[in-house]
């Protein structure tokens, strides 16, 4: 029977055989080559997946709740932000601008509200940006995820197809030695009868 | 092909030791790094974002209208006449602005939740047919093992016949001999003179 003990419960390891050598996939042996030739390719190609494509996939997989766009945006915000004050600052002495008090202090509740407004607009453009990004991601990644169970589904299948097969023509060729093996014996006895 | 066992044993091969060893491993990859993301998915796909979308619309409608009370001040020379019907359109445009994202909000949850549905019943279409696959392969082993069954069967009924005979043509030299030996003739003498 085909070993199937990972499909439920603890998370399962993967337990293909590791490249032994580098690159080179050698020719079978023995009666099969062609079938050890296909077996070792078939175990050479998942594990050069594996090894060559698996961290990306795991990349992608651990980035699906990623904020890194949220958490930049909060601190270009508050930076621009700065920028923008010591800007107008600038401009202000450079110009030699005169302001009373009453006129600072406008300006500066002004700066202070529209640094507000542009850092919660920034912030809930990064959020859906983010959002529409993780979303993209992970409705990709069970598209392949889709993809890697079929392929799994499938063969599986044809390992069934095949393990059953096999066990029907084995249990006929058994039955078939079987009933040859009692013919002859009966007949061995049956010719030692007559000839006694 | 190979010995062993009763008859030619199927043995097997490589490949397919390979391909179900490559088919597993490709099976608990799939449960192990994929179901998370679908969780996941689901989970978010269905999340209220209309708060987010409008605060973005209210804020454009913000931008887009900066210095519009000056400019009203300064179209309807220097007066303030103009600032209600400013104020009308901007709280037209700021409510509009609200619908719409309260409507794109929905749009992106049905959107998001019918493809993970589509995803999940395309994944539902290859599990039945694995499911199918081994029923069928199922049924292949148990008609070949039904053959085989037939097939010892049919040699136990021949073997069966073979022994039934044998004593048939023994059981007929006794009688020919009991005939030919009516008065002496005994089991012992039969067996002895044939």
């Amino acid at each position: 029977m085909l070993a199937l003990g990972n499909i439920t419960g603890t998370p399962a390891t993967t337990t293909v055989h590791a490249r032994t050598d580098t690159d080179a996939v050698a020719m079978g042996t023995g009666k099969s080559k062609a079938a050890n030739t296909l077996g070792n390719i078939t175990r050479d190609q998942w594990q050069h997946y594996l090894q060559q494509f698996g961290g990306l996939e795991q990349q992608l997989v651990d980035s699906r709740n990623d904020q890194s766009l949220v958490d930049s945006a909060a601190t270009a915000a508050i930076k621009q932000a700065r920028i923008g004050r010591e800007s107008t600052a600038r401009d202000i002495s450079r110009y030699s601008l005169g302001m009373t008090g009453a006129q600072a202090n406008t300006l500066a509740r002004t700066q202070q509200l529209g640094d507000a407004t542009n850092t919660a607009q920034s912030m809930n453009t990064a959020r859906i940006d983010q959002r529409d990004r993780n979303m993209t991601v992970m409705a990709d990644l069970m598209m392949k995820g889709r993809g890697v169970a079929s392929s799994g589904i499938d063969g599986l299948g044809d390992a069934a197809s095949t393990e059953a097969s096999r066990n029907a023509q084995n249990a006929q060729a058994k039955a078939a030695d079987k009933a040859n093996k009692t013919s002859t014996a009966i007949g061995i006895i049956g010719l030692g009868v007559m000839a006694f | 092909m190979g010995g062993g066992g009763g008859g030619s044993q199927v043995q097997e091969t490589e490949a397919e030791r390979a391909n179900a060893e490559v088919s597993l491993a490709k099976w608990n990859r799939y449960k192990d790094m994929y179901r998370g993301v679908e969780t996941d998915f689901i989970n978010q796909v269905s999340q209220d974002n209309s708060a987010l979308l409008r605060g973005r619309a209210i804020a454009d409608v913000a931008q887009a209208s900066d210095g519009a009370v000056g400019q009203s001040v300064a179209l309807n020379n220097g007066t303030v006449s103009g600032l209600g019907a400013m104020a009308k359109n901007l709280g037209g445009a700021r409510m509009s602005g609200s619908v719409a994202a309260n409507k794109q909000d929905q749009l992106l949850r049905d959107k998001g939740r019918l493809n993970a549905l589509g995803i999940g019943q395309d994944m539902a279409v290859d599990a039945r047919q694995g499911l199918g696959m081994a029923a069928r392969a199922s049924h292949q082993e148990a008609v070949g093992k039904a053959r085989a069954q037939q097939m010892e069967n049919q040699s136990r009924v021949a073997a069966i016949g073979q022994v039934a005979g044998i004593a048939s043509g023994l059981h007929g030299d006794y009688k020919e001999y009991m005939k030919k030996n009516s008065n002496t003739g005994s089991f012992g003498g039969w067996i002895k003179g044939s």
